[in-house]
């Protein structure tokens, strides 16, 4: 492609800011980030409270966050924001300690069944599964593989023939079934589930492991993870600051037509001609499924096939209270609520997340999902109330909510979708109305996988 | 064809080694017998699980009364005569001795086992072995009176030693021979095989104990108690004997006195002359009997004034090293903070913590029992049925636990090795447990309790008064030999004679 071709990315988050600098460092520096809000990072949202900045959004990182790790090179930072750790706590309130097998001789037999399937698993997934942790979803419906793969420094381009990498596209829960390792579920959902990424009955296999490889499960069970101080939004400001067109802000694009070989986008009320489109933004259509969020069809001149195809994108609702406790009733330390990860649970606090060991004056971060593929939806009033009625019963009641946020998230196709090539279908319209389609949904809703793909997108077709 | 036959001779209520026992022998003398067991399997606890690919013991630590293939005691002579051919493994040592101060090994055979003990309190030797003649004196004349009741005057004449020491405690027996306290204590490790503190333990109890361990040494089947189980239930079907599993009788039918047949869960209506019952009087005689009104007062008074014994909780693992990685050098170990008996059997009224331990590493034993580089290892106590009895369900898990912890902390101090980081598989039982699959009263393996109120010499003499019931005969734990695997077969033996004197117009199950 032309080095000066005319490039718009639509979206400041991490997918379209590392699709700029991917773009940048292989010589395409005619690119336009357009952002819709007064910030970048996206989903990486850190606010301060006073004078340091705690997590609306995302929290950590792993060191297999191979992207990322790109970008903190290019912009001369590193992770360096406090460690993290955690306890548990049972739906009543009580810290448990639910891998520690001398706390609980009498669950011995069930870690120890946990931990043989774990090794069993492991196996499987260098083996049988051959070619699963790939970044993208391409011809896994059709069992193949094709793309990066990352180990350490070395990356490099794989691509094979592997049926059995349809089972990927069956719900979590019952991929491990079919393969006798049930109990993995047990570790794989504390980074999963209580992290607004659905349930294991719901959510293909696929979304999962692309997520918490075998590796990346592995480094969150040894809580060998990064943070960075100034929150994970601070990544997104650096690399902003260092590509040569950062983005702009409080872009509100009203249209995007795509005729003549040209993109046609108006940018608060000024119509702007590009060559290409990359949109990072969400692509979804609204459908019964995920009413309220702004569609792409509101703005787009969204094809046929495009409808089709985007129509069938659902949504989690994944809500994020910050708020404040007394002295007295400031948690020691985060905690996860196991029981409260299961779908009769929905709408229940999953996991509360205190920032920093040295300060009681922070706030405290909570997270619940209140939407189930078979449930009815929990109203987002309804959510919050139980969370803070959940905070009580957790001993560490909240005295003021100081910031919250309801996130659409987590885009993804249910199993029946993925299984019939919604990914092959949506791979082989890329650069068909001069528009790429990137961000979430086409890797999965965490930076390192969305800045992934956006390398390997710019590797792809530029 | 029908299931049953319209009629049997006896019917033996339980499928594990007392009733088989009683099986074999009567089937042995040409009489119809049906079994019915209400497990899918035979043994009760001579029963073994799979774990991870690895069979293990349920329950035996070691058996008594087997004796050499050359000299077999009578367990071992009956199961030879019998033609249940198992494979016996000798048990190399008696036990080690674990008390505050003193670690030692002490071997089977009167002479190594009291030069043994001289090595740690020297000067004791010709004391202990005297200690062990009497008390094989003892067993002797049990072992005959057993078999040839005799008058007072002609016991007197003929078994001085055990008349004169029946009414006495093991307590005051000892004390007679007035061995220092050391060697006292490293007699005392087998007391818990019989469950009462040496005050109350009578000690003719104690005097076959000592004299069938350490005279005889003990031994254990290479393929576990289920081989026992197993071979036994298979001869006694070779013999003619029908075992029916899975059936569980819920009434013993009788009629003017007189046993007559018993019903089971499915309905079934079965028609025999005599019934032999492995389940505990006290369950028999409360709920079991049909009608209820054919109980005598004197059965239920009976029942009552016995005294519940001991049942078992057990941690049962397989670790990820060999016993000798681990430092585990005995078959046998019997740890106490001290050899109190008496305190000990107090504490065992209680949930813990329990202050007498036993552990068994079957490899040492039999080599090959788990895959090499790993070993099993047991660690015991044996509760009181009483205690248990008052644990609340919501506690039933904090009180396991708390229980399971503290055997495995105590062994894991010992070792100086935490066991729980070598765990490959475990299973804990609890009085529950065995409860549970076994359907024994309370969970209660060990029978009634011996006491000098309640004296096997006693019971031996009231058995007769004991037959409430004509026809209906008991086999099991609590029965005159008590418990145990290998009494558990003299128990059933002891039925089947019974029953069998009884069908030739004497003694008392007319």
């Amino acid at each position: 492609m032309d080095k000066n071709t005319r490039i718009c990315i639509i979206g400041g988050g991490p997918a379209g800011l590392s699709a700029g600098m991917y773009l940048e460092k292989k010589g395409y520096e005619n690119y336009t980030i357009l952002e819709r809000l007064d910030r970048v990072g996206g989903k990486c949202w850190s606010p301060h409270y006073n004078g340091r900045r705690y997590e609306m959004g995302a929290i950590m990182g792993v060191p297999s966050y191979y992207a990322v790790h790109d970008v903190e090179e290019f912009c001369g930072i590193t992770h360096d924001g406090p460690q993290l750790n955690r306890n548990y706590k049972n739906a009543k309130g009580e810290v448990i300690e639910p891998f520690e097998p001398k706390k609980n001789v009498l669950k011995i037999p069930r870690l120890l069944k946990m931990k043989n399937q774990i090794k069993k698993f492991g196996e499987l997934l260098e083996t049988k599964y051959k070619g699963y942790d790939l970044n993208g979803h391409r011809g896994v419906a059709e069992g193949r593989y094709d793309g990066f793969s990352q180990q350490n420094a070395k990356r490099e381009r794989v691509s094979g023939v592997n049926p059995n990498l349809k089972d990927l596209c069956l719900p979590f829960k019952v991929f491990c079934e079919k393969n006798g390792v049930e109990l993995i579920q047990d570790v794989w959902i504390g980074p999963y589930t209580s992290f607004g990424y659905g349930y294991f009955d719901e959510i293909p296999a696929a979304y999962v492991l692309k997520y918490l490889d075998f590796q990346t499960t592995m480094n969150f069970v040894k809580v060998n993870l990064w943070t960075w101080k100034n929150g994970t939004q601070y990544i997104w400001e650096q690399l902003n600051e260092h590509l040569k067109n950062p983005a702009r802000l409080n872009s509100n694009i009203e249209k995007v037509e795509r005729r003549d070989g040209k993109v046609f986008v108006t940018v608060n009320g000024e119509v702007e001609e590009y060559d290409k489109v990359i949109v990072t933004a969400p692509l979804h259509i609204p459908n019964k499924r995920a009413d309220g969020q702004r569609g792409m069809d509101e703005y787009f001149d969204v094809r046929e096939d495009e409808a089709k195809l985007f129509s069938k994108i659902d949504y989690e609702r994944y809500d994020v209270l910050a708020v404040e406790t007394k002295p007295e009733d400031h948690p020691e330390i985060s905690y996860y609520v196991f029981d409260n990860m299961v779908p009769e649970k929905l709408g229940h606090l999953m996991v509360y997340y205190r920032r920093w060991k040295d300060t009681k004056d922070q706030v405290i971060t909570t997270y619940s999902l209140r939407k189930h593929k078979d449930s009815k939806e929990i109203p987002y009033e309804t959510c919050k109330k139980m969370v803070l009625d959940d905070l009580k019963t957790m001993h560490n009641p909240a005295s003021n909510v100081v910031n919250e946020w309801s996130v659409y998230y987590f885009p993804h196709v249910f199993s029946e979708d993925y299984a019939a090539g919604w990914y092959d279908k949506v791979e082989a319209m890329q650069d068909k109305y001069d528009t790429f389609y990137a961000g979430e949904i086409m890797s999965f809703g965490d930076m390192d996988e969305t800045a992934e793909y956006s390398r390997e997108l710019v590797e792809r077709f530029f | 064809m029908k299931f049953y036959k319209d009629h049997y001779d006896v019917i033996v209520i339980g499928g594990a080694l007392a009733g088989l026992s009683s099986a074999l022998m009567l089937a042995d003398k040409g009489k119809s017998v049906l079994v019915l067991e209400r497990h899918n399997l035979p043994g009760g606890i001579a029963t073994s699980f799979v774990r991870g690919g690895i069979e293990i013991e349920a329950a035996l630590h070691e058996m008594m009364s087997i004796g050499e293939k050359s000299n077999r005691l009578k367990v071992g002579k009956f199961l030879d005569d019998m033609g249940v051919d198992i494979d016996w493994l000798k048990v190399p040592e008696a036990y080690h001795a674990s008390f505050p101060g003193v670690e030692v090994t002490l071997h089977p055979g009167f002479e190594t086992f009291a030069k043994e003990i001289d090595a740690v309190v020297p000067g004791t030797y010709d004391k202990v072995l005297a200690v062990l003649s009497l008390c094989h004196t003892v067993f002797d004349s049990v072992n005959e009176l057993s078999i040839h009741p005799m008058s007072k005057p002609m016991m007197l004449l003929k078994h001085e030693a055990f008349v004169k020491t029946a009414g006495y405690s093991t307590k005051e027996v000892l004390d007679t021979f007035r061995l220092p306290k050391a060697a006292l204590d490293l007699l005392a490790p087998y007391w818990i095989y019989v469950g009462t503190g040496f005050s109350e333990l009578p000690f003719t109890i104690f005097a076959v104990l000592m004299a069938d361990y350490i005279g005889y040494g003990s031994y254990i089947p290479k393929k576990l108690s289920h081989e026992m189980s197993l071979k036994m239930a298979e001869r006694a079907e070779a013999m003619g004997v029908q075992i029916e599993y899975r059936q569980h009788v819920e009434k013993i039918l009788v009629r003017g006195g007189r046993v007559y047949g018993v019903r089971t869960a499915r309905g079934d209506e079965i028609y025999a002359d005599y019934v032999i019952s492995a389940a505990y009087p006290n369950k028999v005689y409360t709920s079991m009997i049909e009608p209820l009104s054919e109980v005598p007062e004197k059965a239920i008074k009976m029942v009552n004034g016995r005294r519940l014994s001991l049942s078992a909780f057990s941690v049962i693992m397989i670790l990820d090293k060999s016993a000798e990685e681990l430092g585990i050098k005995d078959y046998s170990i019997f740890r106490g903070d001290s050899a109190d008996t008496d305190k000990h059997y107090d504490d065992l009224k209680t949930l813990g913590p329990y202050k007498y331990i036993t552990c068994i590493c079957h490899n040492l034993a039999n080599p090959g029992v788990t895959p090499e580089g790993t070993c099993s290892f047991s660690i015991t106590t044996l509760p009181r049925v009483d205690g248990w009895k008052t644990v609340r369900a919501e506690d039933y898990d904090r009180v396991k636990h708390e229980v399971a912890k503290q055997l495995i902390d105590d062994m894991s101090e010992y070792f100086g090795v935490d066991l729980l980081d070598h765990v490959l598989e475990i299973v804990i039982e609890t009085p529950m447990t065995i409860a549970h699959y076994t359907g024994m009263w309370n969970g209660c393996i060990y029978g009634y309790a011996h006491t000098m109120s309640d004296h096997i010499v006693a019971r031996l003499q009231t058995a007769e008064e004991e037959h409430f019931i004509e026809g209906l005969e008991f086999a099991g734990a609590h029965q005159i030999s008590g418990d145990g695997m290998g009494p558990a077969v003299t128990n059933g033996r002891k039925a089947a004679k019974n029953v069998l004197d009884a069908m030739a117009g004497k003694g008392a199950a007319k």
